[in-house]
Order: C-alpha cells, then sequence, then structure tokens
C-alpha cells in the first residue's frame, strides 16, 4: 500500500519530537532533582495540587510548584492551552515539582489541607514553598512511567516536611461553594460551572473535598475528580437537553490537535445516543515496525455507548467518554438542541505521551466551533468524517453501535414515490 | 374568524395529545370545514402520524376556513388532563394567537395558553400498496412487542396466508412468535403475498402504549422492506395512522 505524503512527514516529525522530548524530560528532570536535593522548593504555583490514588483511603496528597516565580498559572489551566503543541505543554507540567503527604481521604480539616484549600481558591498564581523530608523522592523514570490517561504529567515528587503560601486573593465564587455546608455536591459543582469557573479548577477544587454536604466531603484522587466532574456537568446538562428539539439535520465537524484527530457526526433524534470511538497504534505491534502508521493491523479500536440509561460500566476509553460528553452536552444547552451523537477519535503515534483528558474535552469544543457540513443521508456524513483517518472506514463502521442503529434504518421520506 | 371545537370527553384529545407526544415536542393542527387534522414526523424521519377526526366527531364543531394553530404538545395535553372522563371540552382560538379551553364540570374551568409559530409545509404520505394485513388487540399486540424486546431492539414481521411470525434477534439469543387463526388476540389475517419486514420495537410500543388504551384493536398493514401502517380504531376519531419505515440490511 502506499504511503500518504503527509503519513511520511509524519513519521519524520514524530522520530524528531521523540528525540527531543526525551532528552528535554531527562534535562528537566536533572534540574529538577537537583533542586530537591536542595530540600526546598519556592516559586508560584499555578495554583495546583494533586491528590495521587494509590494507597486508597490513604491518599498522597499535596502541592504541585514550579521553581519560579510570576504568572505561572498557564502550567496548570488546560483551559488555555489550545493551539500549544505536545511539546510545550509537556515543558509546562514537568517544571512542576510535586510535594506529597500521605492523609486519609475522611480529613478534609487541619492546617495541611486547609492551606492546600486555600491555594486552590486563589485567583491567580500565588507564591508558595515547600521544603522537604529527607530525600525520599519519587519520580517517573522515564516519561512512559507513571503517566495516565485522565491527569497531565508532571515533574518528580517529594515528601513534604513543611508547607506555606503567601495570602491569596480568593475567588469568591469557590468561597461561596466551600462555605455552603448544607448544599449537596452536585448543586455546588453546578453553581461553580454556571458561574464559569473552568472545569479542570472545578475539578481541582472537589479533589480537595471542599464541595458539598460537611459530612460527605472528602479527598477525591485527582484522576477520578476530573472524570466524576465530566460526568456530573454533563448528566445534569442532559436532563434540560432532554426537552429541547432535535436537530433538523445531519451534520459533521472536524477537528484535529496534538496528533488526535477527531469527527463528530450529529443524527436527528429523540432520544439521546452518544457514541464514542478510538483507535489507537498497539505500542507492542508497533515496536518492530519502523513506521508506526503504516500497517493496517496495528490498531486497536474500540467503542463505548449509552442511549437514555446512561452508560453503567466503567468506559473501555475511560475517562475520555464523559470529557466528550461534557464538551457535546455543552454544545447542545447552547444551541437549545439535542441529537444522537457519534464521535471518531483517532489518535496518531505522535501523540506521545497522555497529556490528561481536558485534551479530548477541549478538542471535541473546538471542533463544534469549527465549520459545520450538513448531509443529506448518514453515509454521506461518515465519508466525509472519516476520510482524513489512518485506520480503515470499515474497521470503524463495523464496531459502531450507532451506525447500525441509524445506516439499517430506512426513512418515510424514502418511499413518497 | 369563527372557530369553535366541542367534545363530550376529553378521551378524543388525550389519544390524539399522546400519539403526538411520541413523535414531537411540537404540533401544528389544521382545522377547516370538513375537520381537524394533524400530520408530522418524528426528527428522524423514521416515523409519520396522520391524523383526521371530522366534524362530525364533535359535539359542535364551527370552522369557516382554513386555520392552522400551533401548540407545544405537553403544554396543552397538561390542560386536557385537567378534564376528567365526564367533562366537555370547548376550544377556542382567540385574535391574540391564544387557545382558550373551556372545561364544563361542576363548574366552569377556563384556560388560556398562548399559541406557537406554526409550520407552514405539508408532510406528504408514502405511497405505498400492502401485501399483508394483520389485526391484532392491543393487549395482545403489546405482550408480542414486549416479548420480543427482551432479546431484540426490533422484530420482524413475517406473514404468510396460514400464519404470523413475530422474530427478534439479539446479542444474546433470538426470539421467535408464532400466531395462527386460532391464537388468542389475533382478529384478522390477510395475506395477498409473503410478507417481510423488520421495525423497531420502540416506536411501536411507544405508539401502541399511548393510543392502544383508547381503543380496541390495532390494523398492521405492510409489505416486504416497505413501512408499516398501524391503524388505531378509536371512538369518534376518523383516523389515526401511524407509519414507520423499516429496517434494511445491506
Amino acid at each position: 500500500m502506499s504511503e500518504k505524503p503527509n503519513v511520511i512527514s509524519s513519521i519524520n516529525k514524530y522520530q524528531e519530537i521523540k528525540k527531543r522530548l526525551e532528552s528535554k524530560f531527562n534535562e528537566q528532570l536533572r534540574k529538577r532533582m537537583f533542586i530537591i536535593q536542595k530540600k526546598v522548593v519556592d516559586g508560584s504555583s499555578p495554583p495546583s495540587v494533586f491528590v495521587g490514588q494509590e494507597g486508597y483511603p490513604k491518599v498522597r496528597v499535596g502541592p504541585m510548584i514550579p521553581a519560579q516565580h510570576g504568572n505561572t498559572a498557564i502550567m496548570d489551566l488546560p483551559e488555555k492551552w489550545k493551539g500549544l503543541s505536545l511539546e510545550e505543554i509537556a515543558n509546562y507540567r514537568f517544571s512542576l515539582i510535586r510535594g506529597i503527604s500521605t492523609i486519609k481521604i475522611e480529613n478534609v480539616t487541619g492546617k495541611y489541607i486547609e492551606t492546600l484549600q486555600e491555594m486552590v481558591m486563589s485567583k491567580r498564581a500565588i507564591e508558595s514553598e515547600m521544603q522537604f523530608d529527607d530525600l525520599i523522592i519519587e519520580n517517573q523514570k522515564n516519561f512512559h512511567g507513571g503517566l495516565n490517561m485522565e491527569h497531565s504529567p508532571f515533574g518528580p515528587s517529594a515528601y513534604i516536611k513543611s508547607f506555606t503560601i503567601a495570602n491569596p486573593s480568593i475567588d469568591k465564587r469557590i468561597e461561596n461553594m466551600f462555605y455552603e455546608k448544607d448544599i449537596i455536591s452536585t448543586d455546588a459543582i453546578m453553581n461553580l460551572y454556571k458561574n464559569n469557573i473552568e472545569i479542570s479548577r472545578i475539578s481541582k477544587v472537589f479533589s480537595l473535598g471542599m464541595l458539598g454536604k460537611n459530612k460527605n466531603r472528602k479527598l477525591v484522587p485527582t484522576r477520578w475528580s476530573i472524570s466524576a466532574i465530566d460526568d456530573i456537568i454533563s448528566k445534569n446538562l442532559l436532563r434540560i437537553i432532554s426537552s429541547l428539539p432535535s436537530v433538523d439535520t445531519i451534520c459533521a465537524f472536524k477537528y484535529n490537535h496534538l496528533a488526535n484527530y477527531y469527527s463528530i457526526i450529529l443524527l436527528p433524534s429523540d432520544r439521546w445516543e452518544f457514541e464514542m470511538i478510538e483507535s489507537w497504534h498497539d505500542q507492542d505491534k508497533t515496536k518492530n515496525n519502523n513506521n508506526p502508521f503504516n500497517s493496517h493491523l496495528n490498531y486497536v479500536i474500540v467503542s463505548d455507548y449509552e442511549n437514555e440509561k446512561k452508560i453503567v460500566h466503567s468506559p473501555k476509553i475511560a475517562g475520555a467518554f464523559f470529557a466528550a460528553r461534557l464538551a457535546i452536552t455543552e454544545y447542545f444547552s447552547k444551541m437549545k438542541r439535542k441529537a444522537a451523537v457519534l464521535i471518531f477519535r483517532e489518535i496518531h503515534p505522535d501523540y506521545l505521551m497522555p497529556l490528561g483528558v481536558w485534551q479530548i474535552r477541549e478538542g471535541i469544543r473546538a471542533a463544534l466551533k469549527e465549520n459545520k457540513k450538513e448531509f443529506e443521508n448518514f453515509k454521506d456524513a461518515s465519508m466525509y468524517a472519516l476520510e482524513d483517518m489512518l485506520v480503515p472506514k470499515e474497521s470503524w463502521i463495523k464496531t459502531s453501535k450507532i451506525y447500525d442503529l441509524f445506516k439499517n434504518q430506512t426513512r418515510i421520506t424514502e418511499f413518497l414515490g | 374568524m369563527v372557530f369553535q371545537l366541542r367534545t363530550k370527553s376529553p378521551d378524543e384529545w388525550k389519544a390524539v395529545t399522546s400519539a403526538i407526544s411520541t413523535l414531537v415536542d411540537e404540533a401544528t393542527f389544521e382545522a377547516t370545514v370538513d375537520g381537524v387534522s394533524f400530520r408530522g414526523m418524528d426528527p428522524s424521519h423514521v416515523a409519520l402520524i396522520d391524523i383526521f377526526w371530522p366534524n362530525s366527531a364533535f359535539d359542535r364543531y364551527e370552522c369557516d376556513k382554513l386555520i392552522k394553530f400551533g401548540v407545544r404538545i405537553d403544554e396543552f395535553s397538561k390542560l386536557i388532563k385537567r378534564a376528567e372522563k365526564k367533562d366537555s371540552i370547548e376550544i377556542d382560538i382567540t385574535d391574540d394567537s391564544m387557545l382558550q379551553m373551556k372545561i364544563f364540570n361542576g363548574y366552569k374551568k377556563e384556560y388560556k395558553m398562548r399559541l406557537i409559530e406554526s409550520i407552514s409545509s405539508s408532510t406528504p404520505l408514502p405511497k405505498l400498496t400492502f401485501n399483508s394485513k394483520i389485526i391484532l388487540s392491543t393487549t395482545a399486540f403489546d405482550r408480542i412487542l414486549s416479548d420480543v424486546q427482551v432479546l431484540s431492539e426490533y422484530v420482524t414481521i413475517e406473514t404468510r396466508p396460514k400464519n404470523i411470525r413475530f422474530l427478534g434477534k439479539g446479542d444474546s439469543g433470538e426470539a421467535d412468535i408464532l400466531l395462527d387463526s386460532e391464537s388468542e388476540g389475533l382478529e384478522e389475517l390477510i395475506c395477498n403475498e409473503e410478507s417481510k419486514s423488520t421495525y423497531s420495537i420502540d416506536y411501536l410500543l411507544k405508539i401502541i402504549k399511548a393510543v392502544g388504551g383508547s381503543g380496541g384493536a390495532i390494523s398492521a398493514e405492510y409489505s416486504s422492506k416497505m413501512p408499516l401502517r398501524l391503524e388505531f380504531k378509536v371512538a369518534n376519531i376518523g383516523r389515526i395512522h401511524f407509519y414507520l419505515a423499516p429496517r434494511v440490511q445491506d
């Protein structure tokens, strides 16, 4: 099979970025380790916190602070990362040094946690300092280790001895919900969302047990918190959307960033039908192949689907499902319309490390702002949606539940004679 | 403009609105000297409802020219539901685009509801010839479809001169239901040509549950790989037809 020209340039770019990224990571790591060895880091936290899931219900909680001062907000604000390259984002993230302290999830008070809570309520980056214990350091050996799909990567970690912050300028919208201890967390989350607090900030606040009824507050590992927020907000939006009228025509949207290709098809429907199909290249199979883009056999393809009965199992595509659902429901509530939704996401090998599900949320948000194309029928819409994908059309279609639901369904208008 | 419709009970309105509500949120009714009609498709154009309600079915019917009026179905049926079985209902359209509903009971209830913009385009009917026809009691039809739905989202209806089969196939297994002239609930079976076609159970059950309660039997007519037409026999309403497009395999 002949290679598409853009594929060849992707391969070269891929090898090049991979090398650069690895050396950058190692260089950053050396620098940070050197700083950690001095047992103290002071800098402006974006603000940023991290709650690990290992050891649950005793979790490792702490701030993330870069060894630099000034406006570092961008380092932990994915909503502002649109248009940045993978390297730029990775570099921001690698600069964050994570302090950790082991705490039971029920302990949402006490000086340490309260300082963290105060920190994430800060309107802007905040001067902070952490001192470390006797050099018990954890780090990712290479940039493939210690990463997962939901949250963004970060630099090395060390156990904290003490932690202080400057006096923050508090965001009133968050503070109000923090002190509102009689409403359930869902209502508090929706309140923050409606008050235009970024999703990434809501999930930080939620992870530190700052929302909901007092007795129910607890620490939530960052990874779970991100998906919980996407899930809760989109479910709430869906309740309103279900009574809205359907879109009138079949339409499709496309967008790609960070080596992730998105295509979205909206189909007129009175029922909520939502499917996301993802494909990526199998690392094991591509290992012995110099050209990871080339083979048609080296990909994995999976689908998750739900209708009015919301998904009950953990999605195979994990937090990506909820992040995508959030972006879609947000669009529908703005447009005052509903539809059946089919999302295709192709992850190319030059997506060298998972950057977090924010990139799915933002990718789909961006797609829905791009040119909308309307179609007469589902088949044409699918052809358009899949024309740039490396994985063959038939594989996507064979995997799709919605394609099966809609494609084989004729329409009354075909029988008008 | 002269326009006033009066019915002896809310039942007909209930049947009409619940039928329409299975497909759309907003409906435009059309009234002429002859009667009231509605025709509309769901957003995905898989199903169509065609209703005609002749002037003779009303207690009082006054309409001197073509009038279109649009309502939000859920709001409209909320008002209808405030009437009890023996209440008569009177509907007027006022000049300021309001629908006025009077319910006569022990006392007079009067509602006013804002009309919505009516849709001007009319929906044409599909051109169909039917090779098979069955008449089933509502209960039997409901039960058979529910039986199949346990395993499948679609039902394949296979009609032969002597019997009819309802088949379903899902990820976990298959359902097969056979009815012949002896079977309970099957009131009529006409087969001019063997017919086999597949339809979405969800659409069928929704409409049967919405309208079935108001009537006795349901007639279903279709041909192979062609739309199905259900006819609901509701007292006083000339015609409630429900068309459903088939599913086909490539």
